[in-house]
């Protein structure tokens, strides 16, 4: 999965989660802009865990405040597993 | 206010990580001594965290009588223990017993023997499960077995409110003696949180701290969980001095808000409204606190807002306050955490001691307190309050005085 793909699938779950457009959401968007409060941002990463079998760890969690951190930190787990 | 009846404290009781009798407790606090150690009760290998703070040298069996052990929680055993403690310390006659209170707080009851029986249940498919579940498992276990042991006849009850339940437990027994529904109170709480499906529960909110509890501190990265009991004795001041009994504090106080905000994101606001109402109700000035027991989880957002909520209450004062988070060395025991706390209050109050906040390693601009960071101090402190601010945004303050004979 490329980068272009992981971003298309963080964004699609966000625009679910907060029952918005796709379209309305992009790679530098912040949680905050965005209305992803804590509890939704740990839900978001506990998806993307059980969907790609990836364990996200708790240090790079904790910097996660926009949609191009949490790409940043699923693509190299993703290559390690690969 | 307007309470017909003054409180005092006239027994104390604790099993904790840093100790499981008052003099070893109270050691390990003035030292700055925490009791975090790789979990032994839980096999913590799929868990991003390792570190508790557990009960460790502490019989949990012998204890306990034959026909009850079987129906005894760990929870409800670490409570018994220091329920015991405070009793026997305090010197009240059972005969005084007999038309107390016992108010207790937990938040998550008996859930070790729950997480048990589910093993039995799902992976070793077992087809029935003890008799004793039911018994084992009800968070008011605690207050059902003491009343039993002890011969307490009068109000029985169990809290649960998260992270503030002994806390509102203590406040509600305090209330109770103060307008005579009952001439003492056994009160406290106890938690045994230590079971692989809890521990998973608090590895998925990403607040576990990897080796120790660094409250207010810079780089701090959350809470450590801790297990324990704690018990008080509280007591009408006059029932108290007929029978001669020692006084180690005043409850001065108590007081309670809600959120009304976010199911995890603590307010300010809300922290804040249950700090003045506790002074209200104690009819103290703000400026005449001198020591806050915090509340102090040690997570990012906690110490910060509960920061704002001590600038919001205490204006200019808050800087003159000692401010130290104990959980800092007993860990976040939860529903215990207000009971283990008040004692450690309690003690501070009449030994002239504040414990530190341990394992700081410097500050934080989001937390401008004095933290008492890592040394305890010596400083006759006259009012202090007990913080305890829960997931869910229900709050619970207590203001203890010391004792000075009038």
């Amino acid at each position: 999965m490329d980068r272009e793909q992981i971003a298309t699938q963080v964004i699609a779950r966000i625009a679910k989660m907060q029952k918005t457009s796709p379209d309305k959401i992009s790679v530098d968007s912040t949680f905050e802009e965005l209305g992803v409060d804590s509890l939704n941002g740990l839900e978001l990463l506990w998806e993307l865990e059980e969907e790609l079998e990836i364990v996200i760890p708790d240090d790079d969690a904790r910097e996660i405040a926009k949609v191009s951190d949490v790409i940043a930190v699923v693509e190299p787990l993703l290559a390690k597993k690969s | 206010m307007g309470a017909p009846h003054r409180v005092v404290v006239t027994g104390l009781g604790v099993v904790s990580a840093i100790g499981n009798d008052l003099k070893t407790f109270w050691e390990s606090l003035c030292a700055g001594q925490h009791g975090f150690r790789e979990i032994e009760l839980v096999d913590t290998s799929t868990l991003q965290f390792q570190v508790g703070a557990e009960v460790r040298d502490l019989d949990l069996e012998t204890p306990f009588d034959d026909s009850v052990s079987s129906l005894l929680d760990r929870f409800a055993r670490l409570w018994l223990l220091a329920a015991r403690q405070a009793v026997e310390a305090s010197g009240i006659a059972s005969k005084d017993l007999q038309d107390a209170a016992v108010i207790t707080g937990t938040a998550l009851g008996g859930q070790t023997t729950q997480d048990e029986l589910f093993v039995a249940l799902y992976r070793e498919n077992k087809r029935r499960l003890t008799p004793f579940a039911v018994p084992r498992i009800m968070p008011s276990s605690g207050a059902s077995q003491a009343s039993m042991e002890l011969g307490i006849e009068g109000p029985g009850m169990t809290i649960s409110t998260a992270c503030s339940s002994s806390n509102h437990a203590i406040g509600m027994a305090y209330w109770m003696v103060a307008h005579g529904a009952a001439p003492v109170a056994l009160t406290g709480g106890s938690e045994a949180p230590f079971s692989l499906g809890h521990l998973k529960a608090w590895d998925a909110m990403r607040v576990m701290a990897p080796e120790r509890c660094r409250p207010f501190s810079r780089d701090r990265k959350g809470l450590v969980l801790g297990e324990g009991g704690a018990a008080l004795i509280l007591e009408e001041l006059d029932h108290a001095r007929a029978r001669g009994a020692h006084i180690h504090a005043e409850v001065r106080g108590f007081g309670m808000s809600s959120d009304a905000g976010h199911i995890t994101r603590p307010s300010a606001k809300g922290a804040a409204r249950a700090i003045a109402a506790s002074l209200a109700d104690s009819g103290l000035n703000p400026h005449e606190v001198e020591y806050v027991n915090a509340h102090g989880t040690g997570t990012l957002l906690n110490d910060s807002t509960e920061s704002e909520a001590l600038a919001s209450v205490f204006g200019d004062h808050a800087a003159t306050l000692l401010v130290s988070s104990t959980k800092s060395m007993h860990g976040h025991t939860l529903g215990a955490t207000g009971a283990i706390e008040a004692v450690v209050t309690t003690l501070a109050l009449e030994n002239g001691v504040v414990p530190p906040t341990a394992g700081y390693l410097g500050p934080d601009p989001e937390c401008p307190l004095d933290v008492v960071p890592n040394t305890a101090r010596e400083k006759a402190i006259r009012h202090a309050i007990s913080d305890s601010f829960a997931f869910g945004g229900l709050n619970a303050v207590l203001v203890l005085s010391r004792w000075d004979g009038a």
